[in-house]
């Protein structure tokens, strides 16, 4: 197989037809050229793959994100990016509330009359929140529309989106407001427990823990680091997860019960592990496996129900 | 001129592209960027290409695919008769500057 073949063949499922004309095809096709001609060694022509893959990639991402931020501005008009906006909204602020809830509660039964409190404990919400009000977003914005490359290319954009916040909020935020919590309750300084650093931090530690024999706690450690990168990568999952379920063409019962099966799925996934041995984490592949695999499972649901869809599609045209 | 008509310019990047189509009369985006002796970026240059195909500077054919080589056909990038019209003038005006702020 020529090299970019398979690039191009994921990149026109993405990209818009004036994208592959004039960037994309014209970018592989001096690629091919360049290696073919090349009559340099196998390093060398290796070096002129990845230069060429890289800078493809790079225009792919840029392209990606232009043609998506002019069609959402397009859009706008669109009642189904309103529908969409709307119901993420509602449900992100429904299920942040509804997290956020119970300790602002205990914390006001400890005596703490503090208000103010309930923005610390905001952050920590998050992390859950935005994806599933991406999937409700998504999922209720589409309402069983079509995925042309464009609805995928949105959508596989704004997942993204939510990862990077979601980055942020767990690398930064979230630590930051867990701590500012638990001094404001305490009202004293308290020393930095693991949910209050950076999981940079966590990891550090972990492979401290693991070099001194206390493979428990390494492993709860480690098992903590990768969860909480895998939650990262959650926004993503659950956006085009919605991706998948709106192409399923279902009713609005069946739709919302597949949305809260894969949450409850998801979620409960995590609260099971609990009960695993800590010590079984600290071998980090088992950790990053274990971390990784509703995500997974996610995108090869979402695969197999847009591969569905497109099946129909070809059996109702012939 | 009328008012509110806006006088075409010409960038750095999209000046040297015309200069190097002008005299090479045909190449493609990866035969710019070496001709260029590293002035254009590989990952930028196509996106100036279609830019300036745009604004009507050059047009572009894809080549028909040579037997030997086989893979996409290369996409091939002409100045048109505005570009070269728009270069020469441009170039004209930039002597004027050079001179004028010269003394």
């Amino acid at each position: 197989m020529r090299p970019g073949t398979r690039v191009r063949k994921w990149a026109s499922r993405w990209c818009s037809k004036t994208a592959m004309d004039r960037l994309i095809d014209p970018m592989i096709a001096d690629l091919q050229h360049e290696h073919a001609a090349s009559t340099s060694g196998s390093w060398e022509r290796c070096q002129i793959l990845v230069k060429g893959y890289a800078v493809v990639l790079k225009v792919l991402v840029i392209c990606l994100a232009v043609d998506t931020a002019r069609t959402l501005l397009v859009g706008w008009n669109d009642t189904a990016v309103r529908r969409g906006f709307a119901s993420a909204f509602v449900a992100m602020s429904l299920l942040t509330g509804l997290l956020t809830t119970p300790p602002f509660m205990q914390s006001l039964s400890r005596g703490n009359q503090i208000g103010w409190l309930l923005l610390l404990l905001l952050p920590q919400a998050l992390p859950l929140s935005l994806p599933v009000s991406l999937l409700v977003g998504v999922v209720y914005g589409l309402h069983g529309r079509i995925p042309t490359r464009t609805v995928r290319r949105t959508v596989l954009l704004i997942g993204l989106l939510g990862s990077v916040a979601s980055f942020a909020t767990i690398s930064w935020l979230v630590p930051a407001a867990n701590q500012a919590f638990r001094v404001t309750i305490a009202k004293s300084v308290v020393v930095h427990g693991m949910n209050q650093v950076s999981p940079a931090s966590v990891r550090e530690q972990a492979i401290a823990d693991r070099n001194d024999g206390r493979l428990d706690r390494a492993g709860v450690l480690l098992f903590a680091f990768h969860a909480r990168r895998a939650v990262i990568g959650a926004a993503l999952a659950f956006a085009l997860f919605g991706l998948g379920i709106s192409a399923l063409r279902t009713g609005p019962a069946a739709t919302a019960a597949i949305c809260l099966l894969g949450s409850a799925v998801y979620v409960g996934y995590f609260f099971e592990l609990r009960s695993v041995s800590p010590s079984l984490f600290s071998d980090e592949r088992v950790a990053i496996l274990l971390a990784w695999f509703p995500n997974a499972l996610m995108l090869i649901t979402s695969g197999a129900f847009l591969s569905a869809r497109e099946h129909t599609s070809v059996r109702e045209t012939t | 001129m009328s008012r509110g008509a806006v006088a075409p310019t010409l960038s750095a990047k999209e000046t040297l592209i015309l200069e190097l189509l002008v005299e090479h009369s045909e190449m493609y985006g990866l035969e710019l960027v070496a001709a260029s002796g590293k002035q254009l970026k590989r990952g930028t240059v196509y996106v100036t290409l279609g830019r300036m195909e745009d604004k009507g500077y050059i047009t572009s054919h894809v080549e028909a695919a040579p037997s030997a080589a086989g893979g996409l056909p290369r996409r091939m990038y002409v100045a048109t008769p505005l570009g070269r019209r728009l270069l020469t003038a441009w170039s004209k005006l930039a002597r004027q500057f050079v001179t004028e702020f010269a003394r």
